[in-house]
């Protein structure tokens, strides 16, 4: 089951280039009044919920493989297993609205472009967090997962605290 | 002492780093240059409390530990042989008419203390525990004293310890003053909790969900508790809320300095009679090591603090530091912790889960109308590891051999019960310096002389047959009673009047004005509950008695000086 | 009845059945298996559950064969039927049989057999008949219009399982403040609905599309929430088997979800 991980930055293609080209679509569609754009942008949509169910099943499966002490890596791993089918429930529910107007034959209305709109900032945040994880921190990467708790600690070098008191007056007692 | 060379720890100023509780290190501060305002001395429920709320309050710390700095997820180990170094197992005289065990059962070593080993109850004492002498009067041969702070001055620290540790309770608890809800839910039951809630319930005794410091939920980094069961070796998995893992934390980001490996030698002191900083062993040398400071505070548990204060005495103080009234060492106390095993037809694993297992019964941590004795004992669940259970096998049944190891094949169908009972102080139960005997950096080593009151052997009868009836009513067969004790309290008792005891309500010497004690020897009576949650308490009051203290400029016991200790302001410093 | 992408109203209630059918599935198994199927009882859910999933399934494809409909009556009502004495079962395994019985509900509602959870197969069955009802060209399942009794098991629906979670959640000591989430839309939601039913008017209709939309979403937050719960459980998803058997419930949340999606479909397509 493990095997299927590299699948899911595979995957990931899918659904950022489909939801980012839906919005462009759209958006032109709405500026130029094109019935074919809207076409173009009611499609797309409807590919990438579609292309989103294995990316969001694989993410999970790709989880399962990853060696990953607590800290600042994690707290990235968290936050994109978090957003992952935050940002799907918002894919499926766009999608819905979007058939709502195609069906009944109704040019986007800004609402849904500001609406699908956030549904891409939300994809951005989970494709950056994505990347964090695996460039940064090499989470997945093979060779190198093993040294994550490692380079978080030389990530974060000792810092000491300042310290705004005068050092004592008078010299060290009992020196040797 | 005086003769031999002492110096400044280090020259040179230095980043350090400490274990994180994650595997990962952590920055330092280097304060072995500095006069600080607070060297505490164990880190321990204590001392590592009250560290943690000092630093934070904008003061210089330096807390040392004899011990190592535990890395949990790193020393820990599945195995109970390899934790023995978990325990402090220092030399010492054990004495008088029933001596007592020290080890495993009662004291730890390194950061943290006892609580990297403790089993996590964390109960609150009751009001009456804090009045016996008003409430009982005088009992012959017990030297009762009233504590000088009653429950409501403890309530909210009790309950800010509470938070801080994210204690998992019962959403109801049956005993003592009506409490806000603890932090986190109850864990489930393991098996031996589940014989105690079986046994009371046939019997009428009320029984409740134990409160224990140990996470159900995930908090903050922490991950909750996967029941691995060897908390009293030392939780790999951070779930356990020792003061390791709370407490020293923060007490390193407030700022402090931990300095493990660090063995007290004696307190130093001025002309006028006020301390100036402690004199420590380093584990590795034979040389002396000077931190000064402003203010000293002993954290070092029951024997250990009593014994650095009598070995501190000098032309001043010739009985000992802080001992005018005779008390240091004085009044100490154990809880009995007595036992009893039943076999089950059923497989228990009593090694399953947080040996606390879940349940507790206080119902009979009280006098008890019509029976002969005074104070009362509270029932919680054991659940000792095969080593341990075997011990106790050899020790109390007398089993050895091929008999023992007929016996230890069922391990895992005993449960047990297990009293904290109440221990009357008295004057002749004391820790002394032995009077030759030296330890390897040639401190005289301790003497602890201890004897039962007739009310402590009483109590124990009366429990070990509660103990007995409840196993049985759950089924349990061929039940057997070992004989133990637990915590050691007592010996630096804190009281109003500076003729009767060491400490006053805000652990502050009578003595030298800037010397503290901050551990379970200021404990006047025993009070039947586990005593770690009290000593928290008692520490984030100390904390936070200090903190007014010093806002009213009365911390300082130089008047009218141009001392170093004038300069102790709480000013915050940005690091909370 | 309006269509929807060329689906009645019913077939698109038909579909959420069949995927609601599974999540209840994936939960149950979760929670029996973590107790050893250790009454053969446990297994019930699945016989039941898997029966209105091949119903469902069938039924989507041939929804005008009578032999199917009648099939998913049948299977709807036995899930109905099964959630019921289910919950029985979970109620004296969970508490009654307990140490300690009655007297420590409040401990035994927290860690043992979820009470209420055996109802979300009484729901999904209660759909499966009320598809099944329609399909075969009733208006009214016991005398109730479509509409109005869909709508009801909607809101009895998310009410129960706000319950249920809630009581999870406070076992959890509500140590994210998202843990309060289906104590709002949800609950919400349910309330809303007999005011709908009550007065038809348009702001009840607008409010409850709206409370429907927002718990559709908040059980995908749900869902994510969930999945970082397991993370943070000893050793994360890394040691997946022991933190999904003793964490959050894996798909509860998508069952809001789900239940939204049937009361907005029950509103604009029955």
């Amino acid at each position: 089951m493990r095997r299927a991980a590299p699948l899911h930055p595979i995957l990931v293609h899918f659904t950022i280039a489909l939801t980012a080209t839906a919005l462009a679509f759209d958006l032109l569609g709405r500026v130029l009044h094109a019935p074919g754009l809207a076409v173009a942008g009611w499609w797309t949509l409807a590919f990438s919920a579609a292309a989103t169910v294995p990316t969001v099943a694989t993410g999970v499966v790709s989880r399962l493989g990853v060696d990953i002490g607590e800290g600042e890596a994690r707290a990235y791993l968290r936050l994109h297993m978090a957003l992952g089918p935050v940002f799907f429930g918002m894919l499926v529910a766009m999608t819905v609205w979007r058939a709502v107007l195609w069906t009944a034959g109704r040019e986007v209305g800004w609402w849904y472009l500001a609406a699908l709109g956030l549904t891409a900032a939300t994809m951005a945040v989970q494709g950056y967090l994505g990347g964090e994880l695996v460039y940064r921190w090499g989470a997945a990467v093979e060779g190198r997962h093993r040294d994550l708790r490692q380079r978080h600690a030389s990530d974060t070098p000792p810092r000491p605290r300042r310290d705004t008191r005068p050092e004592p007056a008078h010299p060290a007692p009992g020196g040797a | 002492m005086g003769d031999r060379m002492t110096r400044v720890a280090d020259a040179r100023e230095r980043t350090l780093t400490a274990p994180g509780i994650d595997g990962e290190r952590v920055p330092m501060r280097d304060r072995s240059r500095e006069e600080v305002d607070f060297c505490i001395v164990g880190a321990g429920a204590g001392g590592g409390t009250l560290g943690a709320k000092l630093a934070e309050a904008g003061f210089s710390v330096v807390i040392i530990d004899a011990g190592p700095h535990w890395d949990p997820t790193r020393d820990f180990v599945s195995d109970e042989a390899a934790s023995h170094p978990l325990f402090w197992t220092d030399e010492r005289i054990s004495a008088g008419e029933h001596p007592i065990e020290l080890g495993s059962n009662n004291s730890g070593r390194g950061v943290g203390g006892s609580t990297v080993h403790y089993s996590m109850i964390a109960m609150r004492a009751h009001p009456d525990d804090f009045r016996r002498r008003t409430i009982l009067g005088e009992i012959a041969g017990a030297e009762l004293r009233d504590w000088p702070l009653g429950y409501a001055d403890l309530e909210p620290f009790y309950e800010e310890v509470e938070h801080d540790l994210q204690v998992a309770g019962p959403t109801f608890y049956p005993w003592g003053r009506r409490r806000k809800r603890y932090p986190q839910r109850e864990h489930d039951l393991n098996a031996c909790a589940k014989v105690l809630v079986e046994g009371c319930t046939k019997l009428g005794i009320p029984v409740a969900p134990a409160p224990i410091a140990t996470l159900s939920a995930p908090h903050r980094g922490r991950s909750p508790c996967v029941y691995r069961g060897f908390c009293n070796y030392g939780c790999t998995t951070n779930a356990k809320s020792s003061v390791l893992v709370t407490y020293v934390p923060r007490a390193i980001r407030a700022g402090a300095e931990v300095r493990p490996g660090c063995m007290a030698a004696r307190i130093e002191h001025d002309s006028r009679g006020l301390a100036t900083g402690v004199l420590y062993f380093r584990a590795d040398g034979a040389e002396l090591h000077r931190q000064r400071a402003r203010n000293v505070v002993v954290a070092g548990y029951a024997v250990e603090t009593p014994r650095l204060l009598l070995g501190s005495a000098s032309a001043m103080f010739p009985d000992g530091m802080a001992n005018s009234s005779g008390c240091v060492g004085r009044c100490f106390m154990v809880h009995t912790g007595d036992q009893v095993f039943a076999k089950f037809p059923e497989r228990i694993n009593q090694y399953k889960a947080p040996p606390p297992g879940g349940a507790i019964t206080e119902h009979f941590n009280r006098t008890i109308p019509g029976e002969a004795f005074v104070c009362g004992y509270t029932i919680e669940v054991v659940g000792p590891h095969v080593v341990d259970f075997a011990s106790r096998m050899a020790t109390s049944r007398g089993l050895w051999g091929a008999s023992l190891r007929r016996e230890m094949l069922d391990y895992n169908y005993w449960s047990g019960l297990g009293i904290v009972g109440e221990v009357l102080p008295r004057r002749d139960n004391r820790v002394e310096l032995h009077h030759d005997e030296r330890d390897r950096h040639g401190l005289p080593i301790p003497r602890v002389v201890f004897g039962y009151h007739g009310n402590d052997q009483a109590i124990v009868r009366h429990a070990v047959r509660q103990m007995t009836s409840i196993l049985e009513a759950a089924g349990g067969r061929e039940s057997w009673h070992a004989d133990r004790t637990a915590h050691l309290l007592g010996g630096c008792r804190m009281g109003h009047d500076p003729h009767d005891s060491v400490v006053d309500a805000d652990c502050r010497s009578h003595d030298v004005p800037n010397l503290w004690i901050c551990d379970g020897s200021v404990f006047p009576t025993s009070a039947a509950v586990n005593p770690s949650l009290t000593i928290q308490a008692i520490a984030s009051r100390t904390a936070a008695r200090i903190r007014e203290l010093a806002a009213r400029r009365e911390l300082s016991p130089h008047h009218g000086h141009a001392a170093p200790a004038a300069r102790i302001h709480p000013a915050p410093r940005g690091t909370a | 009845m309006s269509t929807f992408l060329g689906w009645n109203g019913l077939r698109w209630l038909n579909a959420l059945t069949a995927i609601m059918v599974l999540l209840v599935m994936v939960d149950a198994f979760i929670g029996h298996y973590r107790s050893g199927f250790a009454v053969r009882a446990q297994y019930t859910p699945f016989l039941s559950g898997g029966a209105i999933l091949i119903a469902a399934v069938l039924a989507g494809i041939a929804p005008h064969e009578g032999w199917a409909l009648q099939l998913l009556l049948v299977t709807g009502a036995g899930g109905v039927l099964t959630g019921i004495v289910g919950a029985g079962y979970h109620h004296y395994y969970g508490i009654t049989s307990k140490p300690g019985g009655y007297g420590w509900l409040l401990h035994h509602l927290m860690h043992h057999a979820p009470p209420l959870a055996p109802f979300a197969l009484s729901a999904v069955g209660a759909l499966a008949v009320l598809v099944a009802t329609g399909l075969r060209g009733s208006g009214a399942v016991l005398g109730v219009p479509l509409r109005t009794a869909a709508l009801c098991v909607v809101a009895v629906t998310l009410a129960g399982a706000a319950l249920q979670a809630t009581l999870l959640h406070y076992r959890g000591a509500f140590n994210n403040p998202l843990m309060y989430a289906p104590l709002t839309t949800p609950v919400l939601s349910a309330a809303a609905v007999p005011w709908l039913i009550l007065t038809r008017g348009r702001w009840a209709l607008l409010s409850v599309t709206v409370l429907f939309e927002a718990t559709f979403l908040i059980g995908f937050v749900g869902l994510g929430m969930h999945l970082r719960g397991f993370d943070r459980m000893m050793g994360g998803l890394r040691v997946a088997l022991p933190n999904v058997l003793d964490g959050p419930a894996m798909t509860a949340p998508a069952l809001f979800s789900g239940f939204a999606a049937a009361g907005l479909t029950a509103l604009y397509l029955l």
